[in-house]
């Protein structure tokens, strides 16, 4: 035979053998958990949300899932479950939108339906967006794995990543905690200082012009708002009436408020949350909490690594917080918890703080 | 498609392969021309169908002006048919890819409002319009036999080379379609052919995917780098276009010669020029071709004395700036070329004989030369491109963002390192090394064409090939390192 007939055959066969192994590994390791609940007693790793939330939320067993932006990163599953009695999971996206963690939200209900509870941090810096924004370039997300189409998988059972990340865990050098802990997965509450120094650093705070008239609401904004609520939060809660939304504002700390005082926005986003409210409030199974009254949160730097991200133990305090129905907003007294919140930090001493 | 995607590796090209030899083996020739003009149009079209209409219209006018080009031709009576084809085809070429421009630019002049058309531009459109330009302009001249339709559009429309060149031409191509000798599945061509578009696929995906990302964050995030940083992103984006653009055509290369079918060197390692001519001998050879058989040669070439010469040389480049991008950062690049060209050839043709260690001080001029002028051609306009260099030539240097080297740090290669903790011991080994590699890989190693003219089938290019083959084909997707940053 021709040395370039051989070639060709043995180029072929180690091209289809090799393909049809490699994918087998990732379809039966499975590290995304697209196609099935992790291996018992494997370790797996656990780094990128944009490929795990989707297979998490789809193939795990569980009746409850903490939701949101990275503000929700440091929550542990382990302090919601001993408060509430569930077998929960957490999934959050950095800098996820409210489509983006909307959608996601969507997929769990229709997937699970032992689902009961949903606790949502809805983050504030976000409330004026439009409806559909999403982050990232269409380009770079694996939309591969959120489609039920079979034929585009090929793109994750080839892909290097998954296969080196299956060998790794196939060979036990996964992450000891993963997945049987939801707690340290994206908790970043040991990778970064807190406190008032390094909030500092990151805030600028001689460079914002003081504003004395503050701005307000506007039309405009409030239709964003209508929009932006309606697809992404209530529309999934009406779709799901079995389920039990907790919503939350993201509290962030004193320094963003001096921020947004300083900017001229502070009225703006109380009115925008308290309008927020009215419309989650109208839906039985939302149940609204806000905890900007929380002085000992709020207030106190050692909560935070900047201006807006609190680390582990605020986490735990707003579980806790949440269990308690405490900061919990109902039609009878949301207008006056906003009035005092207005009252209080149009007459705080932000200068105090440093 | 992409010759990079799983469509194109597990399912086009075997179908394509499977499709054209077995009709040309009971020799259905004029069929199998079909099937390959067909898939060439699935090609295409899979990028977007409405591309589809426009290079169809396109390959039926020009056939049609070959027609009466060749009626008209001996009664001297074809002039206004070569002036309509060359209308029409850049005409068509204009309208997509430069409305905008031009529109942007009255507006930045009369400080007026008028709005973009935001038109899409056609994939391949620069490359086809000029391969049409040349077949028109032949047919004028006399240079072309009678082609059968068929063969024409497969010409064109011929998917290796249909997106991102060589920029072939009609007598290279059509003849290779009817020689009868070629419609057989000839195995040293299909194995040196796989040979060479894993060497492409290597290229394209091992090296530039992974440099284009650093390049990518580079340039949007331009004010964060300091200057080691900022000239780490333009040797990235040096080492990036040669490796992404020559592996695509080694590709094209290898996949023709499956067919039989023998395509066009296009880049000859040019970053080993001693001199910026030297360069343009190198780089984008079919493109430099074009523009010296149909601009260059046309307006006088060197025949008309040394000014002239200057100027015909300024004008091609100032064309191939505006060829490669509607923007007047390409404009610049290529006057910035042409410039140095000229002064090159000014001083060059002064002296008898240059030195050897001469040469060695043009290859750092020129390396350097064309490093900076990349910048201008990477960057959204001049006024980013001057403030990477502004941060560059500041010299204020500081440790490399973490960022970029974490770029580098592809999952294998962290595996690999991770053996023996060694890039514990040696930090950045990874970044380094991969720089230190690519860059050598350009500068040191022959060219792939080289490469694949030698090939022999043999245990040791076997192992090569379904080694490199693999570790790209699992390259080729996988979690996009930048995703996150825009969070």
């Amino acid at each position: 035979m021709k040395k370039s007939k051989i070639f060709f055959i043995i180029f072929i066969a180690v091209f289809v053998i090799s393909a049809a192994l490699l994918g087998s590994l990732v379809v039966y390791v499975d590290p995304y958990f697209h196609y099935h609940a992790p291996i018992a007693g494997k370790n797996y790793i656990m780094k990128e949300q944009r490929y795990l939330n989707d297979g998490i939320v789809k193939n795990f067993d569980y009746d409850a899932a903490i939701v949101g932006s990275s503000m929700t990163e440091c929550f542990r599953t382990s302090v919601m479950d001993s408060l509430f009695g569930t077998k929960g999971v957490k999934v959050p996206f950095s800098g996820g939108s409210y489509k983006e963690v909307g959608d996601l939200t969507k997929v769990a209900c229709e997937n699970n339906k032992n689902l009961k509870m949903v606790i949502r941090g809805l983050d504030c810096n976000r409330f004026f967006n439009d409806k559909d924004e999403r982050d990232y370039e269409e380009d770079s997300y694996p939309t591969y794995l959120y489609d039920n189409k079979r034929l585009n998988d090929v793109k994750y059972i080839f892909s290097k990543n998954a296969i080196i990340d299956s060998m790794l865990i196939l060979i036990g050098r996964g992450e000891a905690s993963h997945p049987s802990s939801f707690d340290t997965y994206s908790n970043w509450n040991s990778d970064y200082p807190f406190g008032k120094d390094v909030i500092l650093a990151s805030y600028n705070r001689d460079s914002v012009i003081p504003a004395e008239k503050q701005n307000l609401l506007t039309d405009e904004e409030k239709a964003k708002i209508d929009g932006n609520i309606k697809q992404n939060v209530t529309d999934i809660a009406d779709a799901y009436p079995d389920v039990d939304f907790y919503i939350y504002y993201t509290p962030y700390s004193i320094y963003y408020l001096d921020f947004y005082l300083r900017s001229g926005d502070l009225k703006k986003q109380i009115d925008a949350e308290k309008y927020i409210t009215s419309l989650l409030l109208e839906h039985e199974n939302i149940h609204v909490y806000s905890f900007y009254m929380k002085h000992e949160l709020i207030e106190d730097p050692d909560n935070y690594k900047d201006l807006a991200h609190h680390g582990q133990a605020a986490s735990d305090m707003i579980l806790e917080w949440i269990h308690e129905k405490e900061g919990e907003l109902n039609k009878d007294n949301y207008e006056e918890y906003y009035e005092a919140l207005n009252e209080y930090y149009f007459s705080f001493d932000f200068d105090s703080m440093f | 498609m992409l010759f990079n995607s799983y469509i194109f590796i597990l399912l086009f090209i075997p179908l394509c392969l499977l499709g054209y030899f077995l009709l040309n083996r009971f020799k259905l020739y004029i069929p199998a021309q079909f099937f390959l003009f067909g898939m060439s149009l699935w090609f295409y079209g899979y990028f977007n169908y409405r591309y589809l209409l426009i290079i169809i219209v396109s390959i039926f006018a020009n056939y049609g002006l070959y027609v009466f080009i060749g009626k008209f031709r001996e009664q001297n009576k074809a002039l206004p048919f070569l002036i309509t084809g060359i209308v029409f085809n850049l005409g068509v070429l204009g309208f997509f890819k430069y409305t905008d421009f031009f529109i942007d630019t009255v507006n930045q002049i009369f400080k007026s409002d008028l709005p973009l058309l935001k038109i899409v531009l056609p994939l391949g459109i620069s490359f086809f319009t000029f391969q049409q330009v040349s077949f028109i302009v032949d047919t004028y001249k006399g240079k072309v036999g009678k082609y059968k339709f068929i063969h024409y559009a497969s010409f064109v429309a011929f998917f290796p080379q249909l997106i991102a060149g060589p920029i072939v031409t009609h007598d290279e191509l059509i003849g290779q379609f009817t020689d009868e000798s070629k419609k057989r599945l000839d195995f040293d061509n299909l194995t040196k052919g796989i040979f060479m578009f894993t060497i492409g696929l290597s290229k394209k995906v091992l090296i530039a995917d992974v440099l284009g990302a650093i390049v990518n964050y580079g340039y949007v995030a331009s004010e964060k780098l300091n200057a080691g940083s900022a000239w780490l992103v333009i040797l990235c984006y040096t080492l990036q276009i040669y490796f992404d653009f020559s592996g695509y055509c080694d590709m094209a290369v290898g996949l023709g010669k499956m067919f039989n079918i023998d395509l066009p060197m296009n880049f000859n390692s040019p970053y080993k020029s001693k001199s910026i001519n030297e360069f343009w001998d190198r780089w984008h050879m079919t493109l430099t071709r074009f523009f010296t058989r149909y601009i260059y040669i046309p307006l006088g070439g060197n025949r008309k004395g040394e000014l002239r010469t200057y100027l015909n040389m300024f004008i091609v480049f100032f064309l191939s700036g505006l060829w490669h991008g509607a923007g007047w950062n390409f404009i610049l690049w290529g006057v910035l070329h042409g410039i140095f060209c000229i002064i090159t050839r000014f001083i060059t043709k002064r002296f008898e004989k240059i030195p050897k260690a001469v040469g060695y001080i043009g290859w750092i001029i020129t390396f350097i030369f064309v490093n900076i002028t990349w910048v201008f051609f990477r960057a959204e306009n001049i006024p980013a491109a001057l403030d990477i260099l502004k941060t560059a030539f500041s010299f204020k240097f500081a440790p490399i963002d973490p960022i970029i080297l974490n770029a580098f740090r592809t999952p294998e290669l962290i595996q690999l390192m991770g053996f023996a903790d060694i890039e514990q011991k040696i930090p950045n080994i990874i970044p380094w090394g991969f720089m230190i590699v690519s860059t050598a890989i350009a500068l040191f190693l022959p060219n792939s064409k080289k490469m694949f003219d030698k090939f022999k089938p043999n245990a040791l290019t076997l192992e090569f090939t379904i080694i490199f083959f693999i570790w790209s084909f699992i390259s080729l997707s996988g979690v996009s390192t930048f995703l996150y940053f825009n969070f």
